[in-house]
């Protein structure tokens, strides 16, 4: 009778040390597994890949299980992503670009999508996009119903860029902007050739807040100047934008920094912030 | 005596059991750099720290655990590691498959991506974080990195 209560007492310490066990590998949500085994369409003109979610890595965004979106877009390997913005078309064809009034500047730029998230909303099933507010975007872009559905990948158009600030966010076409011939001063041999002022094209595009910010500039190619040497506007008043390659370059050394660097080529996006 | 010996083995074994199972509860290990006396891992302040970043999971490298040699660098020596030893089996068994980024403390990177060729062909100044590329691989200038903390992979696609 003694060792049967022995054996029952020792059978229930080890069970309580089994169930009690912090064990790392153990899932510490909720197991969403199964759900995750959906797909999301990535197109990009007429090619569409379709990408697996339930291998992608997760992370945590305001409580619920999500995939950045940058893991989704980047298993495309797009060769120039910045030069693209993305759009979100739900499995019920909600389609936020035509909701924006097809205007493309609303629509997230690649580096953005480090900062948008596709969650499962387990309380009530259905996947769904959120943003980082900072971002203030649109709520048209959180998107519900995103498995099976599409991120479609836009090229913007030539001769345009988006210039974002605190207050504007535009896509100025600049195809048709009338054009200074300006000597480049790194290339004084290839003598005047036609450039844009960059704050023509602020003009352009009727941002009225650039004079109180500090700018960030990105090429196609994703390279930007670094955040430690964001270009003062009284510097950008001298910059031009070289149309041949769409490079921003100065008449005048003395604006150029000496720092790298300012003289993004291939300029696809703007950004403005505040200076303070 | 017989069951007073078993008795004996009974408790004995008990306690070995025990001591076993609370062996197996062992704690996570939250900061392996600590337990070796090399300070906080602090990739933007400290030198000795490099990100590996893949997906969502970050890798914490310490230069100093990496074999270092003199490296000439136009025309100066700098004492460095290779920047491929950094992209271990923990990180990945095919870093081929993946196309890098690195960053500075400043947020300055280079355009484009660097593959893993490239990667086999660059090295960490150890104090300084610069990152050099073998210029026998016509890599642009703005590929070498300053201020080095971070190295980004992500899928190279086909």
């Amino acid at each position: 009778m003694k060792n049967k209560l022995f054996f029952a007492v020792l059978i229930s310490i080890f069970t309580f040390l089994y169930v009690n066990c912090p064990n790392q590998d153990a899932p510490a949500k909720e197991d969403n597994s199964s759900v995750w085994d959906a797909t999301v369409d990535v197109k990009v003109g007429s090619s569409v890949t379709e990408v697996n979610l339930k291998n992608l890595d997760k992370v945590q965004f305001n409580g619920m299980e999500s995939v950045r979106l940058t893991r989704i877009v980047e298993v495309i390997a797009l060769e120039k992503p910045w030069r693209y913005v993305y759009n979100f078309i739900s499995n019920d064809n909600f389609d936020p670009l035509t909701k924006l009034g097809n205007d493309i500047a609303q629509l997230p730029v690649y580096g953005e999508l480090d900062y948008g998230y596709l969650c499962y909303d387990s309380s009530d099933d259905y996947f769904r996009i959120y943003w980082d507010k900072a971002l203030n975007f649109s709520g048209k872009l959180s998107v519900k119903n995103m498995n099976y559905g599409t991120i479609n990948v836009i090229e913007a158009p030539l001769e345009s860029l988006i210039v974002h600030t605190p207050s504007f966010r535009v896509n100025v076409d600049y195809s048709d902007m009338t054009r200074d011939n300006v000597v480049d001063y790194k290339h004084p041999d290839d003598g005047a050739v036609p450039m844009l002022s960059v704050v023509s094209i602020f003009e352009k595009g009727g941002i009225t807040d650039a004079a109180s910010c500090s700018f960030k500039i990105y090429g196609e190619d994703g390279f930007s100047n670094s955040d430690d040497n964001l270009m003062p506007y009284i510097n950008m008043e001298h910059a031009y934008l070289k149309l041949s390659d769409s490079r921003i370059t100065f008449a005048d050394e003395s604006y150029d920094t000496t720092a790298c660097c300012w003289r993004i080529k291939n300029t696809v996006y703007i950004k403005g912030i505040n200076a303070q | 005596m017989r069951n007073s010996k078993y008795y004996f083995f009974q408790k004995n074994i008990v306690f070995l059991l025990l001591f076993v199972s609370l062996i197996g509860c062992k704690a996570p290990v939250e900061n392996d750099g600590a337990l070796k006396d090399k300070g906080t891992f602090d990739a933007l302040n400290n030198t000795n720290c490099f990100e590996v970043v893949k997906g969502e999971k970050t890798y914490e490298k310490w230069l100093s655990d990496y074999d270092s040699f003199e490296y000439d660098y136009e025309g100066s020596m700098m004492t460095a590691i290779n920047l491929w030893e950094l992209i271990n089996e923990e990180v990945t068994t095919t870093p081929e498959n993946y196309r890098y980024k690195i960053y500075g403390i400043d947020n300055y990177t280079f355009g484009d991506y660097a593959s893993w060729t490239n990667i086999q062909n660059a090295v960490v100044g150890i104090g300084t974080r610069r990152v050099v590329f073998n210029p026998n691989q016509g890599l642009d200038h703005s590929y070498n990195i300053k201020w080095a903390y971070r190295i980004v992979l992500s899928p190279a696609g086909n």
